[in-house]
């Protein structure tokens, strides 16, 4: 017997790679907002490529619009708010993105 | 004479009583058509009040006088003449509002009535004693009990204007839908038209307005006026708000509605095929509407969703040739409704479509990846057997097996080949469910069954009394009542259709409630015994806990039937 497939209507969910391959199945939360990586930051409504992250030099994740808005605080110091060192943002995945 | 009179009156009067009830009952009994007190006031006219000459306005030399002489015996006798009626209406009141809006013009006399004969209390029993024995009972469908409330309220709105009649009568009725497990289910399902039901509670004409809130009353406002004088304790004065808003008024929050929205949006973006939610896309506009932009954010995005697959699946379909069998819905997942998870492992070319999608998917996004769920969705096959071709529309379950019986990744291809049997024609439901990863027992035996409706597969039985049953692929048709199974098949596949892939809210509240079983099982283990609302107090320091005491007891209850817990005098302690 062969068996032919002529349509598929799958389904799928999506997931940011966030560099930890097999993390739980909860997922990682932003540090800043406590919001997980998949939601958006609380001053977005539509998650995904609306709401992009960011990723650090130290190997942190954040949602952009929530450290972008830290870095903007004067208090920041222009620091990682997870290890206070200078935040750096790392290249690789930032020309990926649009 | 006038002594005689005095002396027979009651005995005059007695008769034409009687005679206004035969009328009445005779002539208005179950007609609901029409208006019927102008007809029987000129009744009264033309022949009671002729009547009525005889003995009292005898002598009377014209008709003035006549009228002055017969002015305190003809009002009793149109006083008997509205409370007559107004008795047949009220004992009829629950077949009325079934009939409505047929029923308006017996509506109309029965407000007339009500005006003249007091007769208000009388009504709200009545009408409360039927909707308790014929409404609100096991037997009667949700939908049929949120018809008859919804006409309820239209009806009682005609016969007393400022709504207390209605307060008094609705109140059991929204107690018993509250207590209904689907009743919010039924409502949502009517707000957003379900084209198959038929008749929607929501009138088309009403325009679309935003929920109501309860105002505070403006004492200020020059048309205030006091509430009725029979009005309940609690009566709210409802402004005459819309049946939306007070059909989600029966709940006191309307995130309940919102989130079984949810659950039955995804149903349905899920199952749309041709990718053409135009439908849902409109609905969620009008619902916007009512409960507002922010409410809706979720079902916004899940809409979005959709629309974002499709743009990545043209991209995706453009770049290569490999998968153009495979159509997938990606999710935003925290937007959609807890779906039911599971493990199944797709075997031999569907994994070899899933990773090569994944892939495709991960070149497009770069920093993003597939995770599949792949028990949901549906697959379409064609089965190329001996002698025939089987095509066949089926959930993934069943596409994962029937590969498995076509032989993929049996550790060797099929070794006899032609009409040898290999070991990839026989397999037992163990050793399926081996290769599948995680799905119960009942699941894969239905699954296989669609097969065996569909004649592709074959029960059989091996080996002594204690033999296993094993599911044989039939690569040549085999003699048997084809039209049953046929028809067999349909049904099954009517009642998949039927299974829903989603949690329902309440199951989701129990799965939450699991979660917080931890800490209480903690606390008990840690402090003995403790009461209902210390237990309560200190699950309040859990994150996003927001149950009420009410709730936390049926939940303790409930553990409390299984085991888990015990109670004695308010205390509750571990059962073990």
């Amino acid at each position: 017997m062969k068996v032919h497939v002529k349509h598929w209507n799958a389904v799928a969910q999506w997931r940011w790679n966030t560099g930890n391959a097999e993390e739980d199945d909860e997922g990682d939360v932003c540090g800043i907002c406590r919001v997980p990586f998949e939601g958006c930051c609380p001053a977005c409504k539509m998650p995904g490529d609306d709401c992009p992250l960011i990723w650090g030099e130290c190997s942190h994740v954040f949602h952009m619009h929530c450290l972008l808005k830290w870095i903007g605080t004067v208090a920041s110091k222009q620091q990682c708010p997870m290890d206070r060192r200078t935040w750096v943002t790392a290249e690789r995945k930032v020309n990926n993105r649009t | 004479m006038l002594g005689l009179i005095e002396r027979y009156e009651t005995l005059i009067a007695s008769v034409g009583y009687e005679c206004i009830e035969a009328r009445v009952l005779g002539t208005c009994a179950a007609r609901w058509g029409a208006s019927v007190l102008g007809e029987l006031r000129a009744w009264m006219a033309d022949r009671v009040v002729l009547w009525m000459m005889l003995p009292f306005a005898r002598g009377a030399a014209s008709v003035d006088e006549a009228k002055v002489m017969m002015q305190g015996v003809g009002s009793r006798y149109d006083f008997h003449l509205h409370k007559t009626l107004c008795d047949l209406r009220t004992q009829e009141i629950f077949d009325i509002i079934v009939d409505f809006p047929d029923s308006n013009a017996a509506l109309l006399d029965l407000k007339e009535c009500l005006q003249r004969v007091d007769q208000r209390a009388e009504l709200v029993q009545a009408l409360r004693k039927f909707n308790k024995k014929r409404l609100l009972h096991p037997g009667a469908d949700t939908k049929d009990i949120l018809t008859q409330y919804v006409s309820t309220i239209k009806c009682l709105r005609i016969v007393d204007p400022p709504g207390v009649l209605l307060f008094k009568v609705a109140d059991p009725i929204r107690r018993y839908l509250r207590d209904r497990p689907d009743t919010i289910r039924c409502i949502v399902a009517s707000l957003v038209g379900d084209g198959e039901s038929g008749d929607s509670l929501v009138d088309e004409s009403e325009p679309i307005q935003p929920l109501q809130q309860p105002e505070a009353e403006n004492y200020a406002d020059p048309d205030w006026t006091p509430e009725p004088n029979d009005a309940g304790p609690d009566f709210r004065a409802g402004k005459a708000s819309d049946i939306v808003s007070t059909l989600v008024s029966i709940y006191d929050s309307k995130d309940l509605f919102v989130r079984e929205l949810q659950v039955l949006l995804a149903q349905r973006l899920l199952a749309v095929r041709d990718g053409n939610f135009d439908r849902e896309r409109r609905n969620i506009e009008i619902l916007k509407i009512r409960f507002g932009e922010a409410a809706l954010q979720v079902c916004e995005v899940m809409l979005r969703d959709m629309t974002d697959s499709r743009r990545i699946d043209a991209h995706v379909q453009s770049q290569t040739e490999d998968v153009n069998v495979m159509h997938p819905t990606i999710i935003s997942r925290h937007f959609w409704p807890a779906l039911e998870t599971s493990d199944i492992v797709m075997p031999g070319q569907f994994q070899a479509l899933q990773t090569l999608y994944a892939r495709q998917f991960s070149t497009f996004k770069p920093d993003k990846v597939l995770r599949w769920l792949p028990h949901l969705g549906r697959v379409s096959l064609a089965l190329e057997l001996d002698d025939r071709t089987v095509e066949a529309d089926v959930p993934p379950l069943e596409a994962a097996f029937i590969e498995l019986f076509g032989g993929a990744g049996a550790g060797g291809e099929e070794a006899g080949g032609g009409d040898a049997k290999t070991d990839t024609d026989t397999w037992t439901v163990d050793a399926l469910i081996a290769r599948v990863g995680s799905v119960s027992r009942s699941a894969a035996l239905k699954a296989l069954g669609t097969w065996v409706d569909l004649g592709v597969l074959k029960e059989e039985h091996r080996g002594g009394e204690d033999g296993e049953t094993v599911f044989r692929l039939l690569h040549v048709r085999e003699e048997g009542d084809e039209a049953g199974r046929v028809h067999v098949g349909k049904s099954a596949r009517e009642a998949e259709e039927e299974l829903a892939p989603m949690m329902s809210a309440q199951q989701q509240q129990a799965e939450q409630m699991r979660v917080y079983w931890k800490f209480i099982e903690g606390m008990l283990t840690n402090l003995g015994q403790l009461p209902l609302d210390r237990i309560q107090t200190m699950l309040k320091f859990a994150p996003g806990y927001d149950r009420s005491v009410e709730q936390l007891g049926a939940f303790m209850e409930a553990a409390r039937r299984e085991g888990l817990v015990a109670v004695r005098d308010g205390m509750w302690k571990l059962g073990r």
